[in-house]
């Protein structure tokens, strides 16, 4: 075979698709061939080891022997590689000495051909032909040797470039898939999982735990862990690096008759330890063999340190967050709680008084019935005059009731659309007798106001509280002054309904509390009409409000949301619920 | 006849302590609030008030205030529904607090005693 054909095979095997090792084997069963030679072998450096490792035979005996490995300088492969020239030996037995040593697998040959494999930059191991009978080499050969050792060396340059690059690929989607998995969610809990389950799916490992410095004792706390864990590790960390350093920490434990591997990597944020983080037992992919970590893994880990730790500070935060945001509302609602308190032993004491006097009244009364007929009654005993009183009386304590139930209910309220001036005229259909029977005179002026959507009963019950509170503030003569129009409020259509009286007005100290439970200026009544009014219109997403012209009268205005503009409303309402 | 002043908002409470007292041979006024109890204060000559507290137009502490001024010895009886004000009486210079109750023997013993004085 010319060189010209073996240069061109050489590159055709360079070229093809088959594995690394396989275009190996191919060159080296071509040399053993073309240099007629008993065996080619191909050694690799271990920059570790500082020996030269048997990767490729042309001879399958000598291929399947495990692990050849020859010190680097030494004997007729070993020299090659420090002298960085080749070694030709023709017939060792004749050479003088000192003889170079020979590998006792390869003992029975005589003729040696050795060249490093290499460039002008890297030495990647010593191809090897050797021979039972001489080699003669024909003129040129020995060139040609060095070219093809140049062009095994491009292949194995060619193959570590692609290794590390795939393996940075690898290693770059690993911590991609990682930072978009615990980057998703600022859930505690749900970080926590997926830190253990990423790493144990990268590293290939088939346990992982996560300890969490507790921010209260400052003790580690299992936050999660995931697969099967041995026992131990689960007791104590299996590794356990230093408080202090941020360096991860390889170690392997011997247990249950195997040695499991594990690395651990410590967690820190600006300098503060937050967890450690230990995967365990790596799985040999496809298989269900154990292997160690190899630094590789340990430096993917690390790199994976740093964004787990800023994502773990972000779920801390968050959770601390709303663990502050659960207080804060616990005590607001504490607060509201306290002060709802207030309100209702203020009303209570307003109540006992609103209360009491009907009660003095009727047992008072009742006393002096039962001492009348103790007496035997005479014809103008006052008796049914005292039993028109305290019925009176019990009718008076049966409409506070009524009304404080009316107030203290937190009744659900049903919107339909309803037309205000409707309800007007409704509840003055009930009250117009009492209106008649005084000298009071109503004035209506009503617009055509578009509809609102309101809880129908709620908003008459307001109505009707606005016009008995008109009718008493007036006594037994007066006007009453009904009047509806439409408006819009903060762009917002609304219908206004004016209840006004001619009763003299509010007096000027009483204008800020006239909406307080149980404030009342009045010989009658609890006092809570004005108040159900105003609860009940705010209810309603309306406003209330007085005008008040003292010495003559005073006037209460309802504005409610207009129905057209109900969409909105609607919105706004849910926003503010 | 011992003239007695009832002052009180409520209608049912002054004619239940009017007729009881009418009972007890006194000569029974009423009014339904502070300013009412002054004007008759001053066209008669009482020998004690009752007085309600909590009244429109005028209430019963700004009334006492009044009469106690115009007329520092007559007695002057606060009646009222509320407990909790019992304590502050004597700071209010009345001569009594009683709590309205159904039976009105404490109010009649009241009356009675500072009549004597």
């Amino acid at each position: 075979m010319s060189s010209l054909t073996l240069l061109s095979k050489i590159t055709e095997i360079a070229q093809s698709t088959v594995e690394f090792e396989e275009k190996l084997q191919n060159v080296a069963i071509l040399l053993s061939r073309s240099f007629d030679c008993g065996l080619c072998n191909i050694f690799l450096l271990d920059k570790e080891k500082q020996s030269l490792v048997l990767k490729i035979s042309s001879s399958p005996k000598m291929a399947s022997r495990n692990s050849l490995s020859i010190p680097v300088g030494e004997g007729v492969i070993g020299i090659p590689l420090v002298d960085k020239k080749p070694i030709i030996i023709d017939d060792i037995r004749e050479m003088g000495d000192p003889k170079p040593s020979i590998p006792l697998p390869l003992q029975q040959f005589s003729s040696f051909i050795s060249i490093p494999i290499g460039d002008s930059d890297f030495t990647y191991g010593v191809l090897s032909l050797a021979r039972k009978n001489t080699i003669r080499l024909r003129r040129g050969q020995d060139r040609l040797l060095n070219i093809i050792s140049q062009e095994l060396a491009g292949l194995i340059r060619n193959f570590r470039v692609y290794t590390e690059a795939k393996k940075h690929i690898t290693e770059l989607s690993a911590l991609a898939d990682v930072a978009k998995s615990i980057s998703s969610t600022i859930e505690l809990d749900e970080v926590l999982r997926r830190i253990v389950h990423i790493t144990a799916r990268v590293t290939h490992a088939r346990s992982s735990i996560l300890r969490v410095v507790d921010g209260s004792t400052g003790k580690f706390r299992v936050g999660s862990k995931y697969g099967e864990l041995p026992d131990f590790c689960l007791k104590e960390p299996l590794c356990r690096p230093s408080r202090k350093s941020n360096q991860s920490y390889e170690c392997q434990r011997v247990a249950n008759g195997g040695a499991i591997s594990a690395i651990s990597v410590p967690l820190s944020f600006k300098g503060k330890l937050q967890g450690m983080l230990c995967v365990h037992d790596k799985q040999v992919s496809g298989t269900n063999k154990s292997t160690q970590f190899d630094p590789d893994d340990r430096a993917l880990l690390g790199a994976m340190a740093g964004m787990i730790s800023s994502a773990l500070e972000n779920a801390l935060v968050f959770n601390q967050m709303e663990k502050l945001t659960e207080e804060l509302k616990i005590t607001q609602e504490r607060l509201i709680e306290s002060e709802r308190m207030a309100a209702m032993g203020e009303i209570a004491s307003t109540l006992a008084h609103e209360i009491r006097n009907p009660l003095v009244a009727v047992g008072g009364l009742a006393r002096r019935i039962n001492s009348a007929i103790e007496k035997g009654l005479q014809g103008n005993s006052p008796v049914s005059k005292y039993l028109r009183v305290i019925v009176g009386e019990v009718e008076k304590l049966e409409k506070i009731l009524h009304e404080l139930l009316d107030f203290s209910v937190d009744k659900k309220v049903s919107y339909a659309r309803c037309h205000v001036n409707t309800m007007l005229e409704e509840v003055l259909g009930i009250l117009r007798g009492d209106f008649e029977k005084a000298d009071i005179k109503i004035v209506k002026e009503f617009s055509n106001v578009p509809p609102v959507y309101v809880d129908r009963r709620q908003i008459k019950l307001a109505i009707s509280n606005l016009i008995a509170n008109a009718r008493q503030a007036m006594g037994d003569r007066g006007t009453l002054s009904l009047k509806t129009y439409g408006l819009t409020e903060d762009e917002q259509p609304m219908v206004a309904c004016e209840i006004g009286d001619t009763g003299g007005g509010i007096p000027h100290e009483s204008i800020y509390n006239i909406f307080n439970p149980f404030y009342t200026t009045k010989v009658y009544g609890s006092g809570l009409g004005l108040s159900i009014a105003h609860k009940i219109v705010s209810r309603n997403h309306g406003k209330i409000s007085v005008r008040n012209e003292p010495g003559v009268g005073a006037t209460f205005i309802i504005k409610l949301p207009a129905s057209a503009a109900y969409k909105e409303v609607k919105e706004s309402w849910k926003k503010s619920s | 006849l011992e003239k007695i002043l009832i002052v009180d908002d409520d209608e049912s409470i002054r004619l239940l302590y009017s007729e009881e007292l009418r009972d007890e041979g006194y000569e029974v006024y009423e009014a339904s609030n502070g300013k009412e109890a002054l004007d008759m204060l001053e066209r008669l000559s009482l020998d004690l008030i009752i007085l309600d507290i909590r009244m429109p137009e005028m209430g019963g502490i700004e009334a006492l205030r009044l009469i106690k001024a115009k007329n520092p010895r007559i007695p002057v009886l606060l009646s009222s529904a509320y407990a909790e004000y019992k304590g502050d009486f004597a700071s209010w210079c009345s001569d009594e607090y009683l709590i309205k109750s159904s039976d009105l023997s404490e109010l009649k013993q009241a009356v009675k005693k500072h009549l004597k004085h």
